[in-house]
């Protein structure tokens, strides 16, 4: 009876196990289907960056669908430094939000004007995309 | 455990603090917490109004420590219905921690969804974008609140059990 326990253990972990990869599995497939459909085409981006105080500066890029090739104009043509890990973008155009007790600033993706899916560097880009980034202090705007 | 009594403080006093700095301890893999774990057995063992006080003081310290933000009314939301949920499944799954395991990974699963749910108020795409990034957590949460509990979770109710025993703080 033991045994029997400890065998229906083994097995209710494999499929928990075997879910928890499949929804990881199914998520990346997901996240790869959209980026192939865009590497097809070419497309022309915006890009907006809009820090307050600060008149908003307007980038047009014309790429081959590809999120990579974006993100390296991006990071020359804007200053533009993220985080792999998630895909945090850390500074634009030296700005570069401070995040502590006092603080509490960061850059904002938005894209065609709804807060972005994901991180920067797994964004999917489509053609006529209008991507921004916000400076946001919370401080300031609670 | 002896109503009114100064144990009873003490001991809500106690498990907030083992909630949250075991939590801390762990912060640093994401989405693997003692948490869910925790908070099922606090259920089992003290019963929803001690184990709500328990929550509900977590929350607070949580928010103290990393800041009241969006997520802080996610947790007020999503904590205490772990709660509920536990006090209402207790008698039917009682000390089967098979399936204790299997409820604490459900939970882990949907924890983004549920999370979301508050977001829906103040952004609705925010929500969604919030579900749809957090689906590979969402799934690193179920595997490890299902195995924490799995591997854990007996050992602990019986040790926690045995204690408030030994100290007389039963009803």
């Amino acid at each position: 009876m033991k045994s029997l326990n400890n065998v229906l253990k083994l097995v209710i972990t494999a499929l928990v196990l075997s879910i928890g990869l499949n929804m990881f599995l199914g998520y990346k497939t997901y996240l790869n289907s959209q980026v192939e459909e865009g590497v097809k085409e070419k497309v022309t981006i915006e890009v907006i960056v809009d820090v307050p105080s600060q008149e908003k500066t307007y980038y047009s890029y014309a790429l081959v669908g590809s999120s990579v090739e974006f993100l390296d104009q991006a990071m020359d043509e804007i200053g533009m430094n993220y985080e792999e890990a998630g895909g945090f973008v850390t500074s634009i155009n030296e700005i570069t939000p401070i995040w502590d007790e006092t603080h509490k600033e960061y850059w904002s993706i938005l894209i065609n004007g709804n807060y972005g899916m994901d991180g920067i560097n797994t964004q999917v880009i489509k053609n006529g995309d209008v991507i921004t980034f916000e400076f946001v202090d919370q401080n300031e705007n609670s | 455990m002896r109503k009114n009594s100064i144990y009873e403080y003490i001991i809500l006093a106690i498990c907030s603090s083992i909630l949250t700095v075991s939590k801390f301890l762990m912060s640093y893999i994401p989405n693997i917490e003692p948490v869910t774990l925790l908070i099922i057995i606090y259920t089992l063992i003290f019963g929803f109004k001690r184990t709500m006080i328990i929550t509900i003081i977590f929350v607070l310290i949580e928010g103290y420590l990393w800041g009241f933000d969006l997520w802080v009314i996610s947790y007020i939301f999503v904590w205490p219905l772990l709660v509920i949920i536990t006090q209402i499944i207790k008698n039917k799954i009682k000390n089967n921690f098979m399936l204790w395991s299997l409820f604490a990974g459900f939970y882990g699963m949907i924890f983004g969804i549920l999370c979301a749910i508050p977001l829906i108020i103040f952004d609705k795409s925010f929500a969604y974008s919030t579900i749809l990034s957090g689906i590979f957590f969402d799934a690193v949460h179920m595997v490890g609140n299902y195995l924490i509990m799995l591997i854990v979770g007996e050992t602990f109710y019986n040790r926690l059990k045995e204690v408030i025993k030994e100290l007389n703080l039963n009803n």
